[in-house]
């Protein structure tokens, strides 16, 4: 008897390269219809890109500088910068805990590459944090942001935490299809961490025994770099950006390992 | 020549869902961090071959859960076989569910874009041929308007013109030929007809019989996950048919008990039939026009999941006066994994007085098959007077015209 599974997903005769060119199309054709599902008009989705963010940082700023002064010098520009880099991070991971089993079919749609789902939703979320810009230089001009050439960094740090969430994103959308309760879990879960990255106070205000476990967190390191760079015109961390970006290929490649060999499955526990 | 599609000793098992294999994360952990045991397996679909030639088309037949799905599935590369291979010299395409992307706020154009590039083209592929697809679907007026502006109709018509712009080397095809009026359909098919001449292989799953046999050149009929029989289409699928009526005939329990024509496999079984009157009591007979509520027990040997009931009223030769049946009403009965009882209420019953016969029967969820066809089951009388022709009893009121004089003499 052959035992030869094989699976057309990698048999295609028509070569890698118009399968990445295609890959490249439906992950752009899903975020604009996400976007344009979302927002009726580009103002509107300024807005409500916004919206949520300017929230809580109102609400941030309020508690923080007349509740209880956390004294962080230019704490609107600080609180600011952490949400939107986390709110990325955030929306991301909880749209992809669903995304296998809430497109069940599109995901039995031949030729449909599965994998274009996590990674659609970190671009669309992305290009909502695009949209929150405007406002962010608002907040960084008015507290007398020091920002200058390290600007030219920004794309890297934003591809670090690209690599980041995707490498979590994969794991979660695979691991729900066989754990349904992980759509109650990752929410908690998040919650932790956003508690663990320092959005609302200060990173060196920390004492050194906590640092040992948040420096386990990588948007540590993202948001503190973020903030370096947008606010006090320095040069973010090399080392550890290396870091967060080897530690998060390393496991990329391992989730994304495991969410192709778990994608043949998917349509079974479905 | 090359097959287009090669599939040898193809197989695929599924796991029973036994209710034990960890579904949540919770369960995993409590579960000690188990997995599903190598738990039973059954073969949705094994040792299955069969080529298919470019500009063929084949047909695949068989009851519903003989693996025609599983097939489809494997073949469209998005399961994976346990057994056995497929090879394939292009790309596979489907028109298996229609619009699967589509966004009801986007407009009609910009819609074909999505799902074109979700059915495998490029996007560069499909802006080049949207005005094509427009034309296809005839909906150039509303093309602009979101689709949640459509009627299923025209949905159905947005996602069958992209869906048949793909320019397949090989299609697969699930039923969606049955969708959208006439014309449209026979466009459709004139379509794949087109595919068909350019050289594409297509492999149909169809439940229409008759389509199967004009349409394909060959077809397969699976029959619990096996092959059963290949060939010439009309020949396989008569072989289909005469099975089927084998199988109804061979799986009737007590074959005939006396001369009653009551057949069935017996899965489930009519125990017993009641005519309840306008006070809720049984009865034997009703006055013309009154309700009529007829309950039918039906007892359960093996369970069985999805089936039907058919209640007839006829007169006491045979002739079906009123056939009503649970399917085309509309009604989901409960699975038959226990006795059950069936009510049908008639608001009235217009029959002309006489003495009248009740027909039951038990089907198949495909109406493959009877579990219990029951006829004569029980009967019942119309009361009045008899012998007058026709079989309605209408109610009405007479009115005559009685002169000019009397209607005076009336006013007065």
């Amino acid at each position: 008897m052959s035992y030869r599974p094989t699976s057309q997903r990698s048999n295609l005769t028509i070569g890698l390269l118009s399968e990445l060119r295609h890959l490249r199309d439906v992950i752009r054709v899903l975020v604009w219809r996400d976007q344009r599902g979302r927002y009726t008009t580009t103002l509107m989705g300024v807005v409500w890109a916004v919206a949520a963010p300017v929230l809580f940082l109102m609400t941030f700023y309020f508690l923080f500088t007349f509740v209880m002064p956390l004294a962080i010098p230019n704490y609107a520009s600080h609180v600011f910068v952490g949400l939107v880099a986390w709110t990325w991070f955030q929306s991301t991971i909880s749209e992809s805990v669903g995304c296998i089993v809430g497109n069940q079919s599109l995901i039995s749609q031949p030729r449909f590459p599965v994998a274009a789902l996590p990674v659609a939703s970190a671009m669309s979320n992305l290009l909502t944090l695009c949209l929150t810009l405007p406002v962010l230089m608002l907040v960084l001009l008015a507290e007398g942001s020091r920002a200058g050439l390290s600007l030219v960094t920004l794309p890297v740090i934003l591809l670090c935490q690209l690599v980041v969430i995707l490498a979590i994103a994969f794991l979660v959308a695979a691991l729900n299809v066989r754990f349904r309760d992980l759509g109650y879990i990752v929410p908690i879960l998040l919650q932790l961490f956003m508690f663990a990255t320092p959005i609302f106070y200060d990173y060196a205000a920390v004492p050194d025994r906590a640092r040992a476990v948040l420096a386990l967190n990588p948007l540590v390191t993202l948001v503190q770099s973020y903030r370096e760079v947008l606010i006090l015109g320095e040069w973010p961390d090399w080392t550890a950006l290396g870091l967060v970006f080897l530690g998060g290929m390393v496991v990329l490649v391992l989730t994304w390992r495991y969410f192709h060999a778990a994608s043949a499955d998917f349509l079974e526990e479905v | 020549m090359r097959p287009a599609l090669h599939v040898a000793d193809l197989g695929k098992a599924f796991r029973h869902r036994t209710g034990q294999e960890p579904r949540s994360f919770r369960r995993w952990v409590e579960n000690g961090f188990r997995g599903a045991s190598s738990a039973e397996r059954f073969w949705a679909l094994r040792h299955v071959s069969f080529d298919v030639a470019p500009g063929e088309m084949l047909g695949v037949i068989g009851r519903n859960g003989a693996g025609k799905s599983t097939l489809l599935r494997l073949l469209g590369g998005v399961m994976r076989p346990d057994e056995g291979q497929i090879e394939t010299s292009a790309p596979v395409n489907g028109l298996l569910e229609l619009n699967t992307g589509m966004h009801p706020d986007l407009t009609g154009r910009e819609n074909i874009i999505v799902n074109g590039v979700l059915a495998g083209l490029l996007r560069k592929e499909v802006e080049e041929r949207v005005d094509r697809i427009i034309d296809f679907a005839e909906l150039a007026e509303f093309i602009d308007d979101p689709v949640r502006t459509y009627s299923s109709g025209m949905r159905l018509r947005l996602g069958f013109a992209v869906a048949v712009h793909v320019d397949p080397k090989i299609l697969l095809i699930d039923e969606v030929l049955a969708v959208g009026d006439l014309a449209f359909q026979q466009k459709c098919l004139a379509r794949i007809e087109e595919f068909r001449a350019r050289g594409c292989a297509i492999v149909l799953i169809s439940h229409e019989l008759e389509q199967v046999a004009s349409r394909c050149d060959r077809a397969i009929w699976l029959a619990r996950g096996e092959l059963r029989g290949s060939g010439d289409a009309p020949d396989t699928v008569e072989a289909y048919i005469g099975s089927m009526r084998a199988e109804t005939l061979q799986r009737s329990a007590d074959p005939v008990e006396g001369d009653t024509g009551r057949y069935g496999a017996g899965e489930i079984s009519v125990a017993g039939l009641e005519i309840i009157d306008r006070h809720g009591l049984p009865a034997t007979a009703i006055d013309p026009g009154e309700p009529l509520t007829i309950r039918v027990s039906v007892k359960q040997q093996d369970s069985v999941g999805k089936w039907h009931v058919t209640v007839a009223v006829a007169r006491e030769d045979g002739t079906q006066l009123l056939d009503m049946n649970s399917d085309t009403d509309g009604i989901d009965l409960p699975e038959m994994t226990q006795d059950r009882r069936v009510e049908i209420a008639v608001e009235r019953l217009d029959l002309l007085p006489g003495a009248y016969r009740i027909d039951v029967g038990l089907w198949h969820p495909d109406w493959e098959y009877a579990y219990d066809y029951y006829p004569d089951a029980a009967r019942f009388v119309v009361s009045g007077e008899r012998g007058r022709e026709g079989v309605l009893f209408a109610p009405r009121h007479w009115r005559v015209d009685q002169g000019e004089a009397d209607e005076r003499a009336r006013n007065e």
